[in-house]
């Protein structure tokens, strides 16, 4: 630097600035309302969006268009704050470079959003094209020809790409204007179209009121105007959070209420860095205006949310009702059923025991069929409503001093013959000491006889091995088979509330899909822990309860 | 709609390419100093006159 530059840099006494920003240069206080006032809600409304779905399109330029008008903002403020010509030129250039870029990524959001795809290859050069000569040539004379000084303005002077600059901004205003009339020419569904027109007023106000401060501020040296002009912003994160809260936008379900509160916190604690009464009277003016929308908005919202809340609490009641209606629906019908095949039942046992005379011998074979349908059918139904019982917490626990190894061998001997029918090598090993727990025999005599039969049922071939070890302090009931195996899929199914496996339902038709949730609850019940485990399909199974010793 | 491989291109080149043009701005204004004061008014030449960018 020269040193007749030099000595004219020091005769314009340009304070210092402070963290770049801060510093009395700057022509009035008001730019720190306008700036942060602007950017802080845009840039929150945006991350906000992000991060409901940072993977979406829409979601991530809306992003970008935030983070651009941020910079913007910031290269703004270095340029009003700093003493340093370098720092000007620098922050200045960047300026040049993002104003265009805040256009362009609005624009891709606005067509992102309102036609829910991206732009088509060609699309995407020719809107691209237009930014190529601002990235080239915004470090060169042709974007800032130099500083001057012959004012002491601290100004960079702009070159013909920066001109340029501003016109390509008009490119992407229009486009967004036409890409809006057509959707909203083509559009069908309800309420897509006030959509589509509210985005659009409010992208329009921001990017509009953005040039047009820019631009005025220039002409007629008023740099109060493009203070102003920034606005924009602010309004757009207004339509942007009312369409969030109204359409349901972005997939967030934002509460109006904290968008706008957040907004007006902003605004308020802003009036902090004013200090002259007349930039006061400006900025309550504009902050009214603010207040007065925003207002209406919030109070809209949070009426909205008390009917929907009304709405779900009748909605819920009503729904409550029905499911308890239900539930003695079915309990009666179930109830019924039971007494009707339990007769039935009772019926063909009398036949066959002779109660009637002897049977002639064709017909034995169909009641014997009968007295073993009937017995499934009950067996069934009461399957069904011990699990309604265990879910109603009808079930109570009669708990006393129970032998382990007394019970779980007399199943087994019960359960054999069934197993012997099937060719199965059904076994029993008990280990050495006390298997005394605290337990219901009717309870447990179910879950255990539920869990072996289960083996004997889904194993066609090969055996089923029931073993008991006790540990320090539980004892664990090991059954395990050659059967057919549980796939990974089934095994998320098992111990649900009617849970059917894909592949067991091939083996066991008639599986009510409640046995092993009625098994877990009486072992959970009693502070015991089942599970299954298994290779695979065809690779056999193991069901493991672990129950606390006394 | 989800962001897709072409549209993460497209604005990666673009961010690049604003960050590769921001990085010769700093290197030429800031670390070389590398522009022209305008010292009084009759300096500050023509935007629109070609003759003005003479390199």
């Amino acid at each position: 630097m020269s040193p007749v530059i030099a000595e004219l840099i020091q005769s314009c006494e340009w304070a210092p600035s402070q963290f770049l920003v801060i510093s009395d240069n700057v022509f009035s206080p008001l730019l720190y309302y306008s700036y942060l006032g602007s950017v802080i809600p845009t840039l929150l409304i945006a991350l906000f969006i992000f991060s409901k779905g940072p993977k979406r399109l829409p979601n991530q330029l809306i992003l970008l268009t935030a983070l651009s008008f941020a910079a913007w903002v910031f290269g703004a403020m270095v340029t009003w704050a700093t003493e340093t010509p370098a720092y000007t030129m620098f922050f200045w250039t960047i300026l040049v470079l993002v104003e265009p870029l805040v256009y362009f990524f609005a624009f891709y959001f606005f067509y992102a959003f309102i036609y829910k795809k991206d732009l088509s290859v060609w699309q995407k050069v020719f809107f691209a094209i237009p930014l190529i000569p601002v990235m080239v040539l915004a470090p060169t004379r042709f974007a800032l020809l130099g500083y001057d000084l012959s004012n002491c303005d601290r100004n960079a002077y702009e070159g013909i790409a920066t001109t340029y600059g501003y016109i390509i901004e008009i490119l992407y205003a229009v486009s967004i204007l036409l890409f809006a009339a057509l959707a909203f020419i083509k559009a069908r569904k309800p309420g897509e179209r006030t959509m589509i027109a509210l985005l659009t007023i409010g992208i329009t106000a921001f990017l509009l009121s953005f040039s047009l401060g820019n631009i005025l501020e220039v002409f007629t040296e008023n740099w109060y105007i493009g203070q102003y002009g920034l606005f924009g912003a602010p309004i757009f994160t207004a339509f942007l959070a009312y369409l969030i809260v109204r359409f349901r936008a972005f997939n967030a379900k934002l509460i109006g209420a904290q968008a706008l509160v957040a907004a007006l916190w902003i605004l308020v604690l802003a009036l902090l860095f004013i200090r002259s009464v007349e930039n006061i009277r400006v900025v309550v003016s504009i902050t009214l205006i603010f207040v007065l929308i925003l207002g209406v908005l919030l109070v809209r919202s949070v009426y909205r949310e008390i009917q929907q809340r009304e709405r779900v609490e009748v909605l819920a009641k009503d729904l409550e009702t029905a499911n308890q209606q239900q539930i003695i629906l079915i309990h009666f019908i179930t109830h019924q059923l039971k007494g009707f095949v339990t007769k039935s039942r009772n019926v063909f046992s009398m036949l066959l025991e002779g109660d009637f005379g002897s049977l002639p011998d064709t017909m034995k074979p169909m009641v014997e069929e009968g007295l073993r349908s009937d017995t499934k059918g009950v067996n069934t139904i009461q399957e069904i409503l011990n699990a309604a019982n265990i879910k109603s917490g009808k079930v109570t626990y009669a708990k006393s001093p129970l032998d382990l190894k007394e019970l779980v061998g007399s199943i087994v001997a019960d359960l054999k013959p069934g197993a012997d029918t099937k060719g199965l090598a059904l076994t029993m090993k008990g280990g050495d000491g006390d298997f005394t727990i605290q337990g219901d025999r009717m309870q447990l005599t179910n879950a255990f006889k539920n869990l072996i039969d289960n083996s004997i049922k889904y194993t066609p071939k090969g055996s089923v091995e029931v073993s008991l070890e006790r540990g320090e302090e539980k004892v664990r009931l090991l059954i395990k088979d050659t059967g057919v195996g549980i796939t990974p899929e089934d095994m998320r199914l098992l111990f649900t509330e009617g849970g059917h496996g894909k592949e067991s339902q091939k083996v066991n038709v008639e599986s009510t899909g409640f046995g092993l949730y009625i098994v877990k609850n009486i072992i959970e019940a009693h502070q015991g822990k089942v599970w299954a485990e298994s290779d695979g399909k065809d690779q056999g199974s193991r069901f493991i309860v672990e129950l606390p010793i006394s | 709609m989800a962001a897709t491989k072409g549209s993460s291109l497209y604005i990666s080149i673009l961010l690049l390419l604003i960050l590769i043009s921001g990085g010769v701005a700093w290197w030429k204004y800031v670390h070389q100093q590398d522009f022209v004061y305008f010292t009084t008014e009759e300096e500050i030449p023509d935007r629109f006159d070609p003759g003005s960018y003479s390199l």
